[in-house]
């Protein structure tokens, strides 16, 4: 059983439906139940799997994790992994956003996520597993805009880091997908200079390098150049560009 | 937390011809449907596949429902599914003949959405034995941000549930339905192919067969005229009995969209080319008189020759479709060809099946021939179509609003059968009128 947290939509959905599509059950996990629920009987119907939903709000304040952790208690040896896709943006999120504001986007972004990793690994297993993370080409360097979007991401891309190390002798393998523009409904309405990636497509990679020690990788690869170059451009023409 | 979900988005009508840039969302959470966008006119969208603008409007936002596309509920016994609005006909119909199940009402193209079918009453190869696809839906999940979510059948508030049925998106967003399966009979189908003469000889073999075949319509050489006028073919289709080995194909994976059906920056029928393919289709269906189809290919044609849609390039095309009743039937045909003779329309082809519909919305209804003309775009047509309407008005023949983009109001209340009441009924259903399409305000609704 592989639980993803996020699973209501867009790249979370996708990977719940190529997961599905390989024989794995489930554990949906979102704060968009009826949603959730409507994935997991989609799934059971089309590919014959034991997939369940649970509500989980990450945005609140003291997330209850009981439930999730309850479920992966019960699964035993059953439990293969935990993907992370969850994640939100507002489009407030400038120089002007509210202060309440900044503390929900860090807990969806970075710090209920990583609570909930906490958590899990807690749980006595001894199997191996997987944990992943996915982060965003937003984080590559700071901007003007999604500016605390941002600097969560980048703080969950380093705790994943972090805990790759940490986990290094341990039946655990952690990887992290930082993400370029994704064709999901966070970046629907704006206008991306890129052609954004499938979630179905970074779904299936997921699947394929499931068990692989591959640290951090970027989807569509192209994003690792971009960012390279993003990083290299001098302060005197970067604070010029709109992005 | 504020998300931004709406932009500026290019819409075109699948005939080509409209064109606007208008607001869009695509929801995929059951909260998005729920947005408060206070009074705003919008209107539901499926596969973007009407010929007509059904699905967009100007200043109207669009809400584009193919995130909704799930497997809701399956009740086995009752060869009951219930699935998303957003579904396509493809995914449904892959699923269900993995359980061995079909669903008997199936337009030519598989990325068409239930939604869509359910909004236009969509009909299949033999409307006459089968009748519409709304007959073959027991229930809806309809959303309106009036009246919630409500539950629609033929028990549970009927008046809105046959107000929804070729009620082309105004009553609300149709999120869910429920549709009754049959039993899959075979994965092929024998078709076999009859010549005609004439529009006339069609309808007399038409008549003979629709109630004994499993589809059947007619396809006929729209470039002819004079003695030849009419002259084409019957394809009549039966289920196999077995399962044939190897009859298993799949459509082309790039499916057609109204945007890449205009990829051509010009178009490439004219009168000789239309000519010059239509006695090669011909030819090739005399050769072959009878044929074991693959029952994706017999049910979604379009999938597999998209070329001809293709073909009408940027300028597209235009597609009348008109229920004529039994009973003026010939003569309405004689009219047709005169018309025809005279105005000399660039009709690429013409098609007749037998039809028998029975909402109460602005879908056709009653019984009698469906007569199909598609042509491309010249100075001719604007006057043969002006005259065609009033030959319309005239034999009280109904036209399908989906198939044709320019249907004024006047020529829509005069033949619509339940025009003013469908009006009417809305009305008091939603008095702020707050799903509306190009079609709608063209047509007065």
């Amino acid at each position: 059983m592989y639980v993803i947290v996020g699973a209501s939509s867009g790249v979370g959905r996708a990977l719940a439906e190529v997961f599905a599509a390989n024989g794995c059950d489930l554990l949906l996990v979102s704060r968009a139940e009826r949603d959730t629920s409507a994935v997991a009987a989609d799934l059971m119907l089309r590919f014959g799997v034991s997939v369940k939903a649970v509500k989980l709000d990450l945005e609140h304040p003291q997330p209850d994790f009981s439930e999730v952790l309850a479920e992966v208690r019960n699964a035993g040896e059953r439990f293969q992994g935990l993907l992370v896709p969850a994640g939100t943006v507002s489009n407030t999120d400038t120089l002007d956003i509210d202060t309440s504001e900044i503390d929900g986007l860090f807990r969806v972004n970075c710090l209920s996520i990583c609570s909930l990793v906490n958590e899990i690994l807690k749980v006595p297993i001894a199997h191996a597993i997987t944990i992943v993370g996915f982060g965003s080409i937003a984080s590559i360097r700071g901007r003007g805009s999604n500016m605390v979007y941002a600097s969560a991401k980048m703080a969950v891309r380093f705790y994943f880091e972090s805990l790759r190390h940490a986990c290094a002798a341990k039946k655990v393998v952690v990887q992290f997908y930082v993400l370029g523009y994704m064709d999901t409904n966070m970046a629907f309405a704006y206008n991306v200079p890129l052609p954004m990636g499938v979630p179905g497509e970074l779904a299936q990679r997921v699947y394929r390098d499931i068990h692989k020690d591959i640290g951090v990788s970027f989807f569509p690869r192209y994003w690792r150049i971009i960012a390279m170059i993003i990083k290299l451009i001098p302060w005197p023409i970067y604070k010029h560009l709109k992005f | 937390m504020s998300e931004k979900l709406i932009k500026e988005s290019t819409f075109i009508s699948f005939d080509g011809a409209l064109k606007l840039h208008t607001s869009h969302q695509r929801p995929d959470r059951y909260r998005h449907l729920e947005m408060d966008i206070a009074s705003r006119p919008r209107i539901a969208r499926g596969g973007g596949y009407s010929f007509a603008a059904a699905s967009f409007g100007e200043k109207i936002l669009v809400q584009e429902m193919t995130g909704f596309d799930r497997f809701l509920d399956f009740d086995l016994a009752r060869k009951t599914v219930n699935v998303e609005a957003g579904m396509s006909l493809g995914k449904l119909m892959a699923w269900a003949m993995q359980q061995d199940l079909y669903f008997p009402v199936l337009p030519g193209y598989p990325a068409i959405t239930i939604g869509g079918c359910v909004a236009a009453d969509a009909h299949g190869k033999n409307p006459w034995k089968d009748g519409t696809f709304s007959d073959w839906v027991t229930a809806i999940n309809l959303f309106h941000p009036e009246h919630g979510y409500m539950r629609l059948s033929r028990d549970t508030n009927p008046e809105v549930f046959a107000l929804t049925c070729g009620g082309f998106g105004m009553t609300g967003i149709i999120v869910d339905v429920t549709l009754q399966l049959v039993e899959l009979p075979s994965n092929a189908f024998e078709v076999k192919k009859l010549p005609v003469t004439s529009l006339t000889e069609a309808m007399q073999i038409l008549a003979e067969y629709s109630g004994r075949s499993d589809f059947i319509y007619s396809w006929h050489d729209g470039t002819r005229r004079g003695k030849d006028f009419g002259a084409g073919m019957i394809f009549l289709g039966n289920w196999l009995k077995g399962n044939p080995a190897g009859m298993h194909v799949h459509p082309e994976k790039n499916t057609m969209t109204a945007r890449s059906r205009a990829a051509m920056p010009v178009t490439l029928w004219n009168g000789w080319t239309a000519a010059a393919a239509n006695r090669i289709f011909m030819a090739m269906n005399k050769s072959n008189p009878v044929e074991m189809m693959d029952v994706d290919k017999a049910t979604f044609p379009f999938a597999y020759n998209t070329l001809y849609h293709r073909f009408y390039g940027r300028k597209g095309f235009a597609e009348i479709q008109v229920l004529v009743g039994l009973q003026v039937a010939d003569t309405f045909v004689q009219k047709l060809q005169e018309l025809v003779e005279q105005y000399d329309p660039p009709l690429v082809l013409s098609s007749l099946k037998m039809f028998r519909g029975k909402q109460t919305s602005l879908s056709m209804t009653g019984e009698g021939y469906l007569i199909a003309l598609n042509f491309y775009r010249n100075s001719r047509l604007v006057a043969f179509l002006e005259r065609f309407d009033q030959l319309a008005i005239e034999t009280g023949a109904q036209p399908n609003l989906s198939k044709d983009s320019r249907i004024p109001a006047a020529v829509a209340s005069q033949t619509l059968i339940n025009y003013a009441g469908f009006k009417s009924r809305l009305l008091q259903f939603d008095p702020v009128r707050r799903y509306q399409s190009e079609l709608s305000n063209r047509i007065g609704v």
